[in-house]
């Protein structure tokens, strides 16, 4: 059952996502074909420029509105007239949160993969559009200097380089998500059940808030070390003293801690205290 | 036949509102029931309690035995009085999907009773009228071979004719020896197919006694309701 969950989840919410996906592909997949021109003109260079910022601004655009689908989505499919569809099928309260939780994670994270995924193409776009520019037009602009050293930068950084760098990104990235759609999925949940009824959107970034506070609260108090070192290690500089694989742990654990307990009061919630309009 | 709905100490209440109390009930299995009562006297809090929408109660309710959940949902076809289908499905799709999730659905009857109700397969919802999407929803309950049918006002709001209509596929595609509980305030037309006669209203129940008893008795459905509840009408 809950792989037919997952699945429907999946095609309900996806059905619109994945239109997303597709706009921001098809937008990187322009910029590309343009900077990848040859001797490209003045005219083209501009165009490239434009459209390359216009990718940026379209992956923020893809990252706010693939949230907002994925909680409007959750939001009508459990407590909307469609909830009556929801919570009259055979399965547990349990399997429907869970396929809930692992949809939403996994087109969040898609949504994530894309927008890193434009900005390294916008990246490279850029650099392609100063290499692939004809000699008269940097001179024009005075770029004719950097254009080697441009070519340079752009070259494609080793394959172990990229599976490291990706791999612990994704690990922290894994970790914010399964933790804020918990945070969501329990705001949803108790914003309807009890005490302020029914206005989801203004508390989700409050709990989200407080909850993190909370989060690093803990992680300081576990570690034993002051949250500012939280940041530092992920930026590589980790203050004296402090002991990552203990500081790692906690920061790991913590939120996951907080989301397993999260998902079994929603479950409690959803399980004892519904009560469809 | 074993009871299909036992209730004990049934309390619900929205906030300080206490719309039922302390209710005891069994009612056995294979019976169609009429279930009525003023309007917010707790009929379709009732029906939702069954279905297993609301579970913010007190109380014991069980479904063939069991508590309400997978498997009290498995066997009871719950058809409330609002249109709960996503508008972006078309009539194919949500066969599908009920067919995906309940393993007594029948299909094939589910697509012939499409044809014989004039819906087009390929129709969203969005761009059906109200009549269209309570034949639909109306199809997806009874196309379920279930052990209990809960039907919230499948009349209410229908000319004379779609009121037959309605009520002839659901006696028509009763599995036998199932149950229905169905609301209605339509008396009249629905005196001749129950079984049995549930009144609720100021938080109890009012009357639960079998129809021909009450034949027998020489109470007609009628006059019995107003006399229940004098203050209606």
């Amino acid at each position: 059952m809950l792989i037919k969950l997952i699945k429907n989840d999946f095609i309900q919410t996806g059905r619109v996502f994945l239109w997303l996906l597709v706009a921001g592909l098809a937008g990187g997949g322009i910029g590309t074909l343009i900077a990848m021109q040859q001797n490209l003109g003045a005219g083209r260079i501009v165009i490239g420029f434009i459209w390359n910022f216009l990718l940026l601004l379209l992956a923020a655009v893809l990252q706010t509105v693939g949230v907002v689908i994925i909680l409007v989505r959750t939001n009508r499919a459990l407590f909307s007239e469609q909830g009556y569809l929801t919570f009259a099928l055979p399965v547990s309260t349990f399997e429907m949160l869970l396929s809930k939780f692992i949809t939403n994670v996994a087109l969040l994270l898609l949504n994530i993969a894309e927008a890193a995924g434009l900005f390294y193409v916008v990246g490279k776009n850029l650099g392609r559009l100063v290499t692939n520019a004809s000699e008269s037009i940097l001179e024009k602009v005075g770029l004719s200097s950097m254009k080697d050293e441009v070519s340079t930068m752009i070259e494609m950084p080793s394959f172990s380089e990229i599976a490291r760098f990706f791999s612990f990104l994704l690990l922290v990235v894994l970790i914010f998500l399964v933790f804020a759609m918990m945070v969501c999925l329990f705001t949803l949940t108790i914003s309807h059940v009890r005490p302020f009824q029914a206005k989801p959107g203004i508390f989700i970034p409050l709990f989200l808030v407080g909850t993190s506070v909370v989060s690093l609260w803990l992680v300081n108090f576990i570690s034993g070390h002051a949250a500012i070192n939280v940041p530092l290690h992920f930026g590589g500089m980790l203050a004296e003293g402090v002991e990552p694989f203990k500081l790692n742990l906690t920061i790991g654990l913590v939120p996951l801690g907080i989301s397993v307990g999260l998902f079994f009061l929603t479950n409690w919630l959803l399980s004892r205290k519904i009560s469809l309009k | 036949m074993p009871d299909i709905i036992q209730l004990k100490q049934l309390t619900k209440a929205y906030g300080s509102k206490v719309v039922l109390e302390n209710i005891d009930l069994a009612i056995p299995g294979g019976s169609i029931i009429g279930l009525m009562g003023p309007n917010g006297c707790g009929k379709t809090s009732l029906m939702k309690i069954l279905s297993g929408m609301i579970n913010d109660y007190q109380g014991i309710v069980r479904i063939d035995g069991q508590p309400v959940g997978a498997y009290s949902k498995s066997i009871t076809a719950y058809l409330p009085d609002k249109s709960y289908l996503p508008a972006w499905m078309n009539c194919k799709q949500c066969i599908r999907y009920m067919a995906d999730f309940y393993h007594n659905f029948d299909i094939d009857k589910a697509f012939k009773m499409l044809k014989s109700f004039q819906l087009e397969p390929t129709q969203r919802v969005k761009t059906m009228s109200k009549g269209m999407i309570e034949k639909l929803l109306l199809l997806l309950t009874m196309c379920r071979n279930a052990k209990l049918y809960v039907l919230d006002e499948p009349l209410g709001g229908v000319d004379p004719s779609a009121r037959q209509f309605i009520m002839d596929t659901i006696l028509n595609n009763r599995p036998e020896g199932s149950s229905i509980l169905l609301s209605t305030h339509m008396i009249y037309d629905m005196e001749r197919v129950f079984d049995l006669v549930l009144m609720i209203g100021r938080k109890q129940v009012l009357l639960y006694d079998t129809v021909e008893n009450l034949e027998v008795q020489g109470k007609n459905l009628n006059l019995l309701f107003q006399e229940v509840f004098p203050y209606i009408g």
